[in-house]
């Protein structure tokens, strides 16, 4: 590191002094933070009033300009937060940390944020959105559970994969192709209650962003999306508690400075209590459990001006059981994060990342199953600043998987009796490097390559199995020998040109290379789905995307609008055999078909960020097909795939202290396997399928509402109540259609729909002090 | 085993669902095909071959199947010996020359509406039954253990020389035992022995067992694997549902299997104290 001190910045400095016409510069840099909680702010503007030129900060809120030693002003910009003009005088190269204010109005609160009024048109994102946390407050969900990626559903491109779940779909791809990670730390099972609410407790949550196309070149791994989670770094000015008392849940999340300004810590916990309620009420047995719980905690401990550190951890689990027989699974996730600044332009993120997730399932005590996946990981993350034209990041990771496909243990009276899959372990890693370059007033790009590997590493034992899945042929490995090894060149490039003040056209290119699968007989996305790493077998599955947008701002920038197409292409995605056990199959690996798949569609947004009514209308129309000999020799639409895909989300200010909100979802039905005929054969009535996913389920749409009530103003306290209906117009949408022998007509077969939530009203109460 | 838990898993996955959930029956349009020839032949022993053909019919069609009454059936086995098989009336196609040996492969050849199918199959020997056990399957801990019943268990005697398995059609007290079929694979247990021990349904003291078991190919165990899946009923964490593969052919439903079979009657005796 000393070395990129001494001799590399000085040699960019020199090509930085070129680039600028031999104008004397300096630079300027430090932090942007919120004034009342000293939070980071993540993308933050900082630009010299009247001029294109600027930068953004990034995610610790860290901005490095330089700029001629002229100028005598800045200005910094956040929405939501009161934007600054900071009079300058530099002679040298300048630290300075910015606060801003919150906008006091609670009228003008955002709901949907854009880091400048036109910061959509500016920026090369494409294919990304924003979530505001100040949103979940307000958008109505199930239960009256704030969830972050239920309101991410109401996206265009991201797409609900059944009733009331979790587990979504972006552009077409599988749900094991989205990394979601929380402070860096990879969630491989971000859903609690059988999928209907995710882990993530939206009361510690800062910044989430969704990157659907032009997946930047630091992040790899997964084929179709980024979910990037920051906590919160915990208020260092003062002390103050948040939390909320629900039909399903409670939390309550603390936070507060360790020493003032400099380190400061937030705890936040969450419990599920229908257990608590159901057994007080007698409706449940004794030793009856269901419940969830979070436990999210973070600290940070700025140690001068070039160094902080972040400590944070998430833990939570489900338990789940009845009679003998029970349930649990969660996840654990430890980061531990270095921020470095090298000179004023170099900002280095130095992280070690841990990530468990396990699953298990008991019969009495005799009984046991698990299975999981644990992470060991590095990432060393740099930003240079070099001038106010580039900004270059590059870096590295690489993490240490470990699987454990399945154990099951049942202990009797002759003794104990085990099934252990054989546990897999491999080594991901990638280098990176990416430019974001600002060409002229009017074009910029960001332009960069990321090179991944992935190594299966023993102990192990490779097979080879012939067409009817049998093992033909073993090769042993022994502990730490390459059992497998792929690379993959992935070039990243987003364009952007602006055709006027208000709008703006942006192409991008992504390949991704995916070695994780996520082995799951369902499509909602279930607990019991196991990981397991690429191998001999099971290739890692490739997407090439290509995506193109034309972007347009109205009235002032308060309504943003854009159309967004894109077309990807797809090898080795994988689908299973017929017949194909997932469970506790030591030969699972033959099962897996893997074939083709293209996913292409339209994506259409309007935004209304600001006034008294706002929200947002998105709409997207896509086809997503797999093309797997085993299964069928022609192109088949998969499980993903939605014609259509409708919300409509207004929320309306109705007086300082009460605002309605209301969302209208419809989609087409998901595409599935229905029989269109039957045949008899030894006593029994068979179904015969012409095809996979030939048919759809029905339509499927309902209406949301909630009414968010702010309670009076007092000093310290602050208190709202949300009241929301799900579905209120109690439309039973399918969730599965099977069929079944008629009671009423012995002989006969009929077709029978399970729904699963008619209108379900809630109550919640938050509070604040 | 395996099943088990996936039943129990499915069981507490239904159970948060059925909080809310509920069921209608509903019309839904299928498609109306082309139907499909269904083919169902056995070679037994010592028996003439048998075959059924008809054709599919559509899915909420209550009238029976129609019968192909015009195929050209021809069974040959490998020492090329042939015969045309003779219509027989309702569907059924029967050899007269041919006989059923063990050890024997046979190959039937159809054609119908102008298409043409084959299928090949193995007749390996009767299955040789070495015991019949019962074990406890308790739900609990064991001090406040529940007895689900008893799992039957039948140890085949292996063959080394050759790739036998084995199905089994179980009946509990004159009723079909289970819906699906039992099967054993070559996977032998700790003595050597194939095992099949039942997973879909129990057994108590004094029920009665009309054991049958059909000694096959793997490429007819593989069928009646897949046959099991479509069986089984729909389970929300099922896999896409789709069709037994024959060994006739594609677009022919069913299978010409070569098969011998053994059968034995048990009466299930008191086990143990509880």
């Amino acid at each position: 590191m000393k070395y990129i001190e001494k001799y590399a910045l000085p040699v960019i400095m020199l090509v930085l002094a070129i680039q600028l016409n031999g104008q004397t510069t300096y630079t300027v840099s430090g932090i942007v933070t919120d004034e009342q909680s000293g939070e980071v702010l993540i993308g933050a503007t900082i630009s010299i009033p009247g001029e294109s030129t600027g930068t953004i900060s990034n995610s610790y809120g860290f901005y490095s300009l330089t700029i001629p030693g002229n100028i005598k002003s800045l200005s910094c910009s956040y929405v939501g937060y009161e934007s600054k003009n900071l009079p300058l005088d530099i002679t040298e190269d300048t630290a300075m940390n910015i606060r801003l204010r919150a906008q006091s109005t609670k009228l003008e609160e955002v709901v949907v944020r854009a880091e400048k009024s036109d910061q959509n048109l500016r920026s090369t994102n494409i294919g990304v959105e924003k979530l505001d946390v100040a949103v979940l407050t307000k958008v109505p969900v199930l239960l009256g559970e704030k969830d972050v990626l239920k309101t991410l559903q109401l996206m265009p491109g991201i797409s609900t994969i059944s009733e009331g779940s979790t587990g979504f779909s972006v552009r077409g791809g599988s749900v094991d192709q989205n990394l979601i990670i929380l402070d860096e730390a990879p969630v491989y099972s971000a859903s609690h209650l059988m999928g209907f609410f995710s882990v993530f407790n939206a009361d510690v949550i800062k910044d989430v962003t969704v990157y659907k196309g032009g997946i930047p070149a630091n992040f790899g791994g997964r084929a179709s999306s980024v979910v990037d989670i920051q906590m919160k770094d915990g208020n260092n000015r003062q002390f103050s508690a948040n939390g909320g008392i629900g039909l399903i849940s409670s939390r309550l999340s603390v936070e507060g400075p360790i020493v003032k300004d400099r380190a400061s810590f937030i705890v936040s916990g969450r419990r599920s209590y229908a257990d608590l309620l159901a057994a007080g009420s007698g409706l449940l047995e004794a030793g009856t459990s269901l419940y969830f719980y979070d436990l999210n905690a973070k600290i940070n401990y700025r140690i001068n001006e070039k160094n902080r550190i972040y400590l944070s951890a998430y833990t939570g689990k489900d338990d789940f059981g009845f009679d003998a027989f029970g349930t649990d699974w969660g996840n654990i996730t430890g980061t531990l994060r270095w921020n470095h600044l090298y000179g004023n332009r170099l900002f280095s993120n130095t992280t070690l990342i841990y990530s468990n997730y396990n699953y298990g399932f008991n019969i009495g005590e005799a009984h046991h199953m698990s299975s999981g996946i644990e992470d060991f990981g590095l990432k060393e993350d740099f930003t240079l600043f070099l001038n106010p034209k580039n900004t270059l990041k590059f870096g590295l990771s690489s993490t240490y998987h470990t699987f454990n496909p399945g154990k099951l243990t049942v202990s009797g009276e002759e003794g104990n009796f085990e099934t252990v899959l054989e546990e897999k372990n491999a080594l991901e890693s990638g280098i990176y490097f990416s430019n974001l370059g600002k060409f002229s007033d009017r074009f910029s790009a960001e332009y960069g390559m990321r090179l991944s590997m992935f190594n299966q590493i023993g102990e192990g034992t490779a097979y080879t199995y012939d067409e009817f899945n049998k093992r033909i042929d073993s090769s042993y490995y022994a502990s730490g020998e390459i059992m497998q090894t792929y690379v993959s060149l992935e070039p990243r490039i987003s364009m952007n040109y602006r055709l006027s003040e208000q709008t703006s056209l942006k192409v991008s290119y992504n390949r991704i290379t995916q070695y994780l699968h996520l082995l799951s007989n369902s499509t909602s996305g279930q607990p019991t789905d196991t990981w397991v790493p690429s191998t001999k077998n099971i290739l890692p599955a490739t997407v090439n995307q290509f995506s193109a947008g034309y972007f347009r701002n109205f009235l002032d920038n308060k309504m943003e609008f854009s159309a967004e197409s894109y077309y990807k292409d797809m090898s080795n995605v994988t689908d299973y055999e017929r017949g194909a056990n997932l469970l506790l199959n030591d030969d699972v690996e033959a099962s897996i078909a893997t074939g083709k798949g293209r996913s292409y569609g339209m994506e259409l947004s309007l935004k209304k960020k600001q006034g008294k009514i706002n929200g947002w209308v998105s709409y997207t129309l896509a086809r997503t097909e797999n093309l797997i000999e085993e299964i069928s020799p022609e192109w088949y639409p998969t499980t993903y795939d939605k014609t259509h895909d409708l919300s409509i989300v207004a929320n309306y200010e109705l007086t300082k202290r009460i605002s309605l909100s209301a969302a209208w979802i419809f989609y087409t039905g998901n595409a599935v396997t229905f029989p269109s005929g039957k045949f008899g054969y030894d006593g029994h009535y068979l179904a015969y399928y012409t095809g996979r996913n030939e048919y759809r389920m029905p339509d499927y749409h309902r209406l949301d509402i909630n009414i968010h009530i702010l309670g009076k103003e007092r000093k310290r306290w602050e208190s709202s109540w949300d009241i929301s209906a799900y579905n209120v117009y109690n439309r039973y949408n399918a969730y599965s259609i099977y069929f079944e022998e008629s009671s009423a007509n012995p002989g006969t077969t009929e077709a029978v729909k399970l729904s699963l939530f008619g209108i379900i009203p809630s109550v919640t109460w938050n509070f604040k002090f | 085993m395996k099943n088990s838990v996936y039943k129990s898993i499915s069981i507490i996955s239904l159970f948060s669902f059925f909080l809310y959930s509920c069921t209608e029956v509903i019309d839904i349009d299928l498609n109306s095909t082309n139907p499909v020839v269904v083919a169902e032949g056995y070679m037994e022993p010592g028996s003439p071959a048998s075959l059924r053909l008809t054709y599919s019919t559509d899915y909420f069609n209550m009238e029976e199947a129609r019968l192909i009454e015009n195929a050209r059936v021809i069974l040959s086995d490998q020492r090329g010996k042939s015969e045309s098989m003779m219509y027989q009336g309702d569907g059924l196609y029967t050899s007269e020359q041919l006989r059923g040996k063990v050890h024997n492969d046979y190959t039937l050849s159809i054609e119908v509406d102008g298409k043409a199918y084959s299928g090949f199959s193995s007749l390996l020997p009767q299955a040789e039954i070495i015991s019949i056990s019962y074990s406890k399957l308790l739900l609990g801990d064991s001090e406040a253990s529940q007895l689900l019943g008893y799992a039957l268990n039948v140890a085949f005697q292996e063959h080394p020389e050759m790739d036998v398995y084995y199905a089994l059609k179980i009946k509990k007290n004159g009723l079909y035992a289970a819906n699906t079929y039992g099967l054993a694979s070559t996977r032998a247990n700790d003595e050597g022995n194939l095992m099949y021990e039942s997973k879909s349904f129990f057994v108590s003291p004094g029920d009665t067992l009309e054991i049958a078991v059909y000694s096959i190919d793997f490429e007819a165990y593989a069928y009646y694997s897949e046959l099991n899946e479509g069986l089984s009923g729909n389970m929300i964490m099922s896999p896409a549902p789709f069709n037994a593969r024959s060994n006739l052919g594609e677009d022919i439903m069913g299978y010409f299997m070569a098969r011998s079979r053994m059968d034995t009657i048990v009466v299930v005796p008191t086990l143990g104290t509880e």
